[in-house]
């Protein structure tokens, strides 16, 4: 069962997803409403959504390669000034450093490869574990929204 | 025509589809809105463009973009003009940051799209 809790300012949510694509939405849904809530603007709670979208995508397909024994793990914790997320599979990881640039010549027409590219450019940092089956994403929110 | 995730409607020699979902981000809906979209490819045989409208769509994901890139295909193997409108600017911004705006047609609506020249 998920668990999540307001603290002040801050909204936690913890849960456990079936290997199922769209399995996420619900959650992804509830961070983007709790972003909203705390002023962060348009362009924030949609790159929040890609990410979060994204990462479980991964987690799902090439994570547990659609294994519904396994489950994908979600944490997110955030406040009006930061958002903080992790996704876990349960496969054996990837080398995270080979993953190719989908915007060179050769690689705009191939079908795979946007996803990470993607999070990384819609997050203020992203990082992972040494195994690559989990993956770290923070935002903050852009400049205009911050408060003083 | 109208189906599940578009509607098609012809004016002149175009082929517009309107994407009906407000996300395309899950594997099922993408698939058979791909299904749709393919299939209203493959009866206008008339039509010389073919212009898809995502004025609803508030949220993709890179399946999406994956999807398009196989319409794309297969409107390049069909001799039709591909046209993408109605992107709203979170959207817009992920084909600028994948590049694929240099791949795709798009323009900010289907007025545009039947104005453009068309240059095979």
């Amino acid at each position: 069962m998920p668990s999540d809790a307001v603290t002040s300012d801050t909204w936690r949510l913890t849960t456990e997803l079936p290997s199922r694509s769209g399995s996420g939405d619900t959650y992804v849904d509830q961070v983007v409403e709790q972003l909203a809530l705390r002023g962060w603007i348009e362009s924030d709670q949609f790159a929040m959504r890609l990410a979060l979208s994204e990462a479980l995508e991964n987690a799902v397909e090439h994570g547990n390669r659609r294994d519904e024994s396994k489950r994908v793990h979600l944490s997110v914790e955030l406040d009006s000034r930061h958002a903080l997320a992790s996704v876990q599979d349960e496969g054996t990881g990837f080398p995270v450093g080979n993953a190719s640039d989908p915007t060179l010549a050769e690689n705009l027409v191939k079908k795979t490869g946007r996803g990470l590219f993607l999070i990384r450019n819609f997050m203020t940092n992203v990082w992972h574990n040494e195994a690559g089956n989990v993956i770290y994403m923070e935002k903050r929110p852009t400049v205009e929204n911050a408060e003083p | 025509m109208s189906s599940a995730h578009i509607l098609v409607q012809y004016v002149d020699n175009a082929a517009i589809v309107e994407c009906l979902d407000t996300k395309l981000s899950d594997e099922m809906t993408i698939q058979q809105w791909s299904d749709e979209i393919i299939g209203a490819l493959s009866t206008c045989a008339a039509a010389n463009r073919f212009i898809v409208s995502f004025r609803n769509v508030k949220f993709m994901s890179s399946s999406a973009l994956r999807a398009l890139i196989s319409l794309k295909a297969k409107t390049d193997e069909a001799k039709v003009t591909l046209f993408l409108c109605n992107i709203n600017p979170s959207n817009l911004e992920v084909f600028k940051i994948t590049k694929l705006d240099s791949l795709f047609r798009i323009t900010p609506s289907e007025i545009e799209a039947q104005r453009a020249l068309i240059n095979n």
